[in-house]
This record gives structure tokens, sequence and C-alpha cells, in this order.
């Protein structure tokens, strides 16, 4: 067994593998087919501070090699997540990280106060690029001065380490993760979904309910290896890469292009056990390969 | 929560078109065989490449556990399952289940004595009651099925419920055999066959069906399941997709999981706003 351990800023993993929030429910879904132990870390699904009933359907459309999802963060809020949902995952042997999102910044704020307060959780991903749910306005996602004052409320209100999930839909992704770093975050991930939109011809109507949705799944990875690549070169700070990852040939190249972590998401879909296979495939890799350390693939492209 | 769940590479034992655009596939899976129930799915990837990247959730239409095998009905409608119909005998398939919550069975039926199984299909919603009915005819109630389709030509296990003993009663849209019309101008029969025996339904079919006969129950005070249909993605209540309103007893609504919490539901647990 080759060490694949690595460090997601003050995050230990044991192996640069973990789950793409909103493709994993919260955990235990796949636990009679995936030993969780086993992963990186997992990310469970987005929750906020008030319970969201969530879109109306349709909520998925399945494109060429992608789909589109317009879920809306339906999820059961913090408190009954802390409650309900979190004890189960304390006696798994990995680090769990809580995606978030909120309405406001001072949502945000407390949020990342709740948690720090939650035992069992490793780390924050602060989702500011949802792209399925309509802010009063403000798109926390797209201005490089919003996304930092997000970071700066979810960094006061806790200690725990702080990864900010950057949205694809900007002209500049390296503004965004520079703004993001600055304001205290210990990690960026990216990328979440592209917007998109799919139309039934035979309705004359947009299939999704919600007519936009986000695009993932292998169609995208080629414009995650571009952004992750960019944004490597611009911060220090580590990044966790996601977007199309079905196997470890896909998860190396984003190590390559300069993630410390990968995150697996629509491939949890198409196959429940993609995860394992990836973590083998990289065990693999690296012992045909001769790799004796992560690091010396992390941004091994540039 | 999907503790049954396992994922196997299961060899097609037989494959055939049992009529027109529907395939009957059956499959070598122990595993999956031998803890699957009525009105449960599986998930099936139909393509070894990206496209259609999703799996496709098919119902049991048959399950041995004896043999260990299972069969799958599947109209090849879309790009997925018409990659399925190619699939020949001897070569393998990824599949993994069981998943869902299936139909409520005899022993879970109070006075299950007293009623009588209503199976209610609309076109390939024939496929998960097949199972059931087995179950019902071991206990000793075929009972009886309203079968809705297009044509007699497009409907296919009907021999497969008479060989249960189960009294068929069939509708088609172009008058081929039957009533002419939907399945729902069939449930006027319901009352003089059940006699002293109070009627359970048991529906499966599109969504307005569904409906209109939950909708013909209630009025009857039939007890009355559904089995919901939802653009579904990972099958197992990660994801989100699939979800319909849900009313539990002195709570708000919310959106249920068709994959995890259905795909049988009870009528009443249902909102049928649209």
């Amino acid at each position: 067994m080759i060490d694949l351990s690595v460090k997601l800023g003050p995050l230990a993993m044991k192996n640069p593998i973990t789950t793409a929030s909103g493709t994993f429910g919260f955990g235990l879904e796949f636990a009679s087919m995936v030993d969780l132990g086993r992963l990186g870390a997992i990310v469970v699904k987005g929750t906020t501070l008030e319970p969201r009933e969530g879109n109306p359907v349709p909520r998925m459309a399945e494109t060429p090699g992608g789909m589109l999802n317009s879920i809306g963060l339906q999820n059961p809020g913090v408190d009954a997540f802390i409650r309900d949902y979190l004890p189960p995952l304390r006696a798994i042997d990995t680090p769990i990280i809580v995606n978030i999102s909120g309405n406001t910044v001072e949502e945000y704020g407390e949020l990342a106060a709740k948690l720090d307060q939650a035992d069992g959780v490793a780390a924050l991903e602060v989702n500011v690029s949802c792209p399925n749910v309509k802010h009063g306005g403000i798109q926390f996602g797209t201005m490089p001065e919003s996304a930092a004052e997000v970071t700066r409320a979810v960094r006061a209100g806790t200690k725990k380490p702080v990864i900010v999930k950057l949205s694809p839909n900007v002209t500049d992704i390296v503004v965004m993760a520079e703004a993001v770093a600055d304001a205290g975050a210990d990690a960026v991930a990216l990328i979440n979904t592209l917007l998109g939109m799919a139309i039934d011809v035979k309705k004359r109507r947009p299939v999704l309910a919600n007519c936009f949705g986000g695009l993932s799944g292998p169609a995208v990875k080629p414009v995650a290896l571009r952004m992750i690549y960019q944004v490597h070169r611009a911060v220090k700070i580590p990044i966790l890469g996601m977007g199309g990852v079905m196997n470890s040939t896909d998860a190396l190249e984003m190590i390559m292009a300069g993630a410390t972590a990968v995150a697996v998401g629509t491939a949890n879909f198409c196959n429940p056990t993609a995860t394992m296979e990836i973590i083998d495939g990289l065990q693999d890799f690296c012992r045909r390969e001769g790799v004796r350390s992560m690091e010396e693939l992390i941004g091994a492209a540039h | 929560m999907n503790d049954q769940a396992c994922k196997v590479e299961a060899a097609v034992l037989r494959h055939e078109a049992v009529c027109p655009g529907f395939y009957c596939l059956e499959l070598d899976a122990p595993l999956i065989a031998t803890k699957a129930q009525p009105g449960q799915f599986v998930q099936v990837r139909v393509s070894r490449g990206l496209d259609p990247l999703l799996p496709r959730p098919i119902s049991f239409f048959g399950i041995d556990a004896a043999a260990g095998t299972v069969r799958l009905l599947y109209a090849a409608i879309g790009k997925g399952t018409q990659l399925l119909a190619e699939l020949a005998v001897g070569e393998k398939v990824t599949l993994w289940g069981p998943l869902g919550q299936g139909w409520a069975l005899p022993e879970a039926i109070t006075a299950a004595g007293e009623v009588m199984p209503v199976f209610v299909a609309g076109g390939i919603g024939i496929a998960p009651l097949l199972p059931l009915a087995a179950a019902w005819a071991k206990a000793g109630q075929p009972g009886m099925l309203l079968y809705g389709g297009r044509s007699q030509s497009l409907m296919p296990a009907i021999g497969d419920f008479e060989a249960l003993g189960v009294k068929v009663a069939l509708a088609t849209e172009d008058g081929s055999a039957g009533h002419q019309g939907y399945v729902t101008g069939l449930l006027d029969q319901v009352a003089q066959a059940s006699g002293e025996q109070t009627p359970l339904l048991y529906v499966c079919g599109p969504h307005p069906m569904l409906n209109a006969v939950q909708q013909a129950a209630a009025a009857r005070n039939w007890r009355c399941q559904v089995s919901m249909e939802e653009r579904m993605c990972c099958g197992l209540g990660a994801c989100l997709s699939c979800v319909c309103k849900h009313q539990a007893e002195g709570a708000p609504w919310t959106y249920a999981k068709v994959c995890t919490d259905g795909p049988v539901f009870w009528r009443e647990e249902v909102i049928w706003d649209d």
C-alpha cells in the first residue's frame, strides 16, 4: 500500500478522494456498497439555516455526457442535520465536511458558528455558487467582494478548516479564488456546476421546472481542469478539484492540474462504487509509476 | 437505508421481445434475487461508455429466490432502453439493488383474508404487479387485474396473470380488446367481483392514470397503493432528483424521495395537486 495521504490545508486526508456535495446524500445512502472509512473525506448534502423544501419537478435532465440538476438545496436545516444525521457519521473513520449555503452574509456566519460547536464536523465547505437558488439580488459566487465577505463571516464563526466552493459561471475564476484566499479561506473547491438548460421539443418548454440547472458529469471536466490549472498558478491555498471525474485517470488529471484533493460527484450516480475504484486506481498508478507521495503529482502538469 | 443493496455483474440468461417494443430480461443475480421484494427495483447500467450517462431504474417483473434469478420487463422507448435491448444472452450487465419500498404484501395487511387485491396497470406499469400478484396467489387470493393499454398487441404479461388464477379485465384505447377506453372504465367491475371482500387497489402506470384511479378509490373508500414515477437519477436517496409531494399525518408537506421513500406509497400520503 502506497501512502496516498494529502493535507488540504489544515485538513488531513488518508487519500485525495472525497465526494461532491449533493451527490452522496448524508453518506449512509451508499453504505451497503461503499466502505465509507476508505474515503479521504465525505462532503455531505448542502445545509441551510432553515429547512428548504427544494424546487418543483422535473429537477433533473440527462444530457450527452452529463446531466442538469435543479434540486434547490432541499435539506432538513442545520439543526436537524446536527441532531439526526451527524451522530451516525461520527462512527465513520473519515473526516466529514459539511457544505453550507446562506441567503445573507449573516446566515453564513451563523451556520459556521453552529457547526463550529458540532462534534464530528471536520471542515466546512462554503457554497457561494449554487446556481439553483434565487437570492435577493445578491449572487455571492459571481462577485469577488461578496464571496470575500461571505468567507470572512464564516472565518469569524469557526476555527475549523474553511473550503470555499467557487462557481465556474464567472468571467475570471482567478479573481474569485484570490478574493476568497485573501479573505481567509483555507482551501478552494472548484468547480461547481455550469449553468445550462434543456428543452423538450414536443412540449416546446424547458425540461427543468426551474428552467435552468447545473451541468455536471464528464462533459464539464475540461472546463474544470482549465480552471484548476489557472487557480493553482495564482493562489497558494490548496484546491479541492471536481467536475466530471469518472475514473482514476480523471482524478490524476485534476491532481496534475493542481488539485490536492478530488471530489467525485456525478460518477456516484452512474456507478455507486466509483470512489472505491478511483482510490484503487490511484494506488495502481503510484505503484506502476514509482510515485511515493501525492506531493509528487500535485500540479505536476505545470 | 438501502442496506440491502449490492452491485453485481449479472449474466443474461434470456432476453426476448414479448411484444413489439417490450422486452423481458432474465438475469443471473442471486445476491439481488434473494433479497428482492415485489415493487422494488434495480438500477441497470445500459452503456459501457458515457452516453447515456445514468443508469435506468427498472422494477422486478419476476423474482426467483431459489433459482437466484430476476426478470425485468421494460419498454424500449428511449436511448437507454434501446441500448439495453441489444444485450445478448451470455453477456453481462452491471446492476445494483434491490432498491426502494415495495408493495404491502398479504402478510402486512390486517385481515388479509377479507381483502380482494385489485391490480391496476397502465401500459408498462404492469411489470411490478406480477410478483405482487404471485405473492397474493400464494396466499390463496389471486384477486383481479384491471389492465389498460393502447392496443392489445402492446399489452404483455396477460397470460402470466391468468396462470396465477387472477381474473383479468382489459381496457384498450383502440378497442382491440375488452372495454374501449381507459382503465378507469373497468372500476365498476370491482364492486361486482369483490362481494363481501374489501377491495385493496395496487396501481402502477402514468401519473394521470394513477391520479384518476386513486380519486376513484377515494370516492369508494377503497384502500389504495400507488407506485410513483419520476425522473430518477441515483436511485439511492442521495441526489433528491425524483421527489413527490408527500403528506405525513399531522406534519407539513415535504418532498419525499420516490426512490427510497417509495416508489410505492399509500394514496393518502401523496399530494395530488399536479
